[in-house]
């Protein structure tokens, strides 16, 4: 099978006068993508555009070739969407909820049946399956989110902050879930939390405010932060005065003293040592000063 | 798509509120009616049921003459006595029917005479001859003990109406804004099936439940009066009730409930797909229930309030879905449309005007969901 594109071509989006999305150009290949964006940037309004559920002030979105507006239910039909905020009917049992959206999906009433039971055995629910998901956990909702998504084997699957909420455990549990599934598709995954992403992405993309900073794989946007990110020992009494003065990152308190992680574009002290950036670094050079959401 | 309707169906069926507001208007129709039942007065109207003559009408006056004098000297008549005069009444009625059958006949020919006279051979003229021709059908002449078909075509328009009427609203409504309030929009409108085939399951679903609906509630009305006072008067015309004496329209009771019962559905399903539609353009539940139960029942509301003079406005509610789901304003006397010259009667305007109407409400509803964003 060919390559996939999804190609966002001039695409931006206002809601009255507020421009939530400024003439964004990307384009997308089978891989996953990490979003990384602070609140307000466009992140949520990009998905939304990509599946289909709101429609671009301006610019278009292509894939291989065609407009997704004139594909219409044969792009529908490619695309699998866990929004930001789970959405269940609480009343339904995870097995009832599944096999409704598989309708929803198109599928027949056989394929669905064992699509859900092979999707509730991925997510490791098949235990509840009988159960009300009105009694789920944040966790197991979530699994049911990404099960919805996953039931047309998607060959776009996007998915909008799918750990906030998550546990530590649950969040490697998705991880690793996501990991598995993402070869042969498109997979855009939005997040803050970049430990979400390291390892998994292709590429990461930047928003800010509306518009594209940055998109690149997270090695050569690591690189452009080589001799940006330094480590500095200093006294208790200093920490205050530095963090008023540089983006500061990691605080680690040593027996000598107390470890700083700076992220500068000069050198911040003469003492100052040139550390190997992380995503992390990566994040708060771009969002220092913004709501990490 | 079968799969679509059936969870459309139990997400429908599956709502506490409209077993809730059954129960509570089932119970409330069980209170009225029973303050409106009666002992069954069969016994009474079989010695002159049948074709009444005027030897019978005679008989009739002059046997309730004698019930009366005897009250008029201060004599206590019996129950039955007292319950016979109904049955003389009902034969002198049908004796005053036809007496005014025959008065109408001979104004509206005169009438027609002279538009031929005046060669105005136009719309007024095709509308005369037309009633005529109804009017000279009717034949209301036979005597029926009728109370029990009469009452249940009697529930028909009134508490069938409100319980058809609030379960559409109660359980249609939110159709929609349930999938935006939950969120579940998300997967539906990006969905394959989600803007188009969700649309058909959904209106399929809805009309699946108002079937059901008209069914309880004509099967509530069935046994009911089955059980409180027989199963008698079928054969009768609706003559027999006087509110349809203005009818041109020749039915017995049996024809007129299936009639009624065919226009309420039929109305039912129109008032479903405005339902749907308010649904899908209202951003929440209690909006959509509020514009919803605002169209139901304005047109009752205002009935009471408004002089008896403004006909002209009587005239456009009888366009509205409730008065059409009420099934007797069309059929209580002769009314007809202007349509290219020619006079439609009313209930046969009605089903094009709704035809019509729906179309234009489902073309709309599609193309709502077809361009419909989640909010952001």
């Amino acid at each position: 099978m060919d390559t996939l594109h999804l190609v966002v071509e001039h695409l931006s989006k206002k809601f009255g006068d507020n421009t939530v999305l400024d003439d964004i150009n990307i384009e997308f290949t089978e891989g996953v993508y990490g979003i990384l964006g602070a609140n307000g940037s466009g992140k949520s309004t990009l998905m939304r555009i990509l599946v289909t559920v709101l429609k671009p002030t301006s610019g278009k979105v292509i894939l291989d070739g065609e407009n997704i507006k004139k594909l219409d239910e044969e792009y529908r039909n490619l695309i699998g969407y866990l929004p930001q905020e789970i959405a269940l009917y609480k009343s339904f049992t995870a097995e009832r909820f599944l096999m409704y959206i598989a309708s929803l999906k198109g599928l027949n009433k056989n394929e669905a049946k064992n699509k859900v039971s092979e999707l509730l055995e991925l997510v490791g629910l098949t235990e509840y399956r009988k159960k009300k998901v009105g009694t789920f956990s944040g966790g197991m909702k979530q699994r049911v989110g990404i099960a919805q998504a996953l039931l047309n084997d998607p060959k776009v699957l996007i998915v909008d902050e799918p750990t906030a909420g998550l546990d530590p455990k649950e969040r490697i549990r998705f991880r690793n879930l996501l990991s598995a599934i993402s070869s042969n598709r498109i997979v855009l995954l939005s997040t803050h939390i970049v430990s979400d992403i390291d390892f998994i992405a292709k590429e990461i993309v930047i928003l800010k405010q509306g518009k594209l900073i940055k998109k690149d794989a997270p090695d050569n946007l690591l690189g452009q932060l080589n001799e940006k990110v330094w480590t500095v020992l200093i006294s208790e009494g200093e920490l205050q005065q530095y963090q008023n003065k540089f983006k500061v990152g990691n605080i680690i308190r040593r027996e000598n003293g107390i470890e700083l992680r700076i992220i500068s574009d000069t050198k911040p002290i003469e003492t100052a040592q040139a550390t190997i950036p992380n995503l992390e670094d990566l994040y708060l050079y771009y969002f220092d000063k913004e709501t990490i959401l | 798509m079968r799969e679509l309707i059936g969870y459309e169906l139990y997400k429908i069926f599956r709502q506490k509120s409209i077993y809730l507001m059954s129960l509570f208007l089932l119970a409330i129709i069980v209170f009225f009616l029973l303050q409106m039942r009666g002992p069954s007065l069969n016994f009474l109207y079989q010695k002159w049921e049948g074709p009444v003559s005027s030897q019978d009408i005679e008989k009739a006056i002059k046997e309730d003459k004698i019930i009366i004098n005897k009250q008029e000297q201060g004599i206590d008549i019996t129950w039955e006595e007292l319950k016979l005069r109904n049955v003389y009444s009902d034969i002198n009625d049908i004796g005053r029917y036809k007496t005014i059958q025959e008065e109408k006949l001979k104004v509206l020919n005169g009438k027609i005479s002279k538009f031929e006279n005046d060669g105005d051979l136009g719309y007024q003229y095709r509308k005369l001859k037309l009633e005529k021709e109804m009017l000279k059908d009717v034949k209301f002449s036979t005597l029926y003990y009728q109370r029990p078909a009469e009452q249940m075509n009697e529930y028909l328009n009134t508490f069938g109406l409100i319980f058809v009427g609030a379960l559409i609203i109660f359980g249609l409504s939110s159709i929609f804004t349930r999938e935006y309030t939950t969120g579940v929009d998300n997967y539906m409108l990006s969905s394959i099936n989600g803007r188009k085939k969700i649309v058909h399951a959904k209106i399929i679903a809805s009309l699946i439940f108002v079937g059901v609906v008209t069914l309880i509630s004509v099967i509530f009305d069935l046994t009911f009066w089955n059980i409180m006072d027989g199963n008698d008067g079928w054969h009768a015309d609706i003559h027999s009730i006087e509110k349809y004496w203005d009818s041109p329209y020749s039915f017995t009771l049996l024809s007129y409930f299936f009639i009624q019962v065919a226009y309420q559905l039929f109305a039912g399903f129109a008032f479903t797909l405005f339902v749907l539609f308010i649904s899908a353009i209202s951003k929440n539940s209690l909006v959509s229930f509020i514009i919803c139960s605002f169209v139901f029942a304005f047109p009752l509301a205002v009935e009471t309030f408004i002089p008896y003079d403004m006909q002209w406005f009587f005239n456009i509610l009888k366009f509205t879905y409730t008065e059409i789901m009420l099934v007797d304003v069309l059929f209580k006397d002769f009314f007809t449309i202007n349509v290219f010259g020619y006079p439609i009667l009313l209930p046969i305007f009605v089903i094009g005007f709704l035809v019509a109407i729906s179309i234009i409400v489902v073309i709309l509803l599609y193309r709502v969901i077809a361009n419909k964003q989640v909010p952001s």
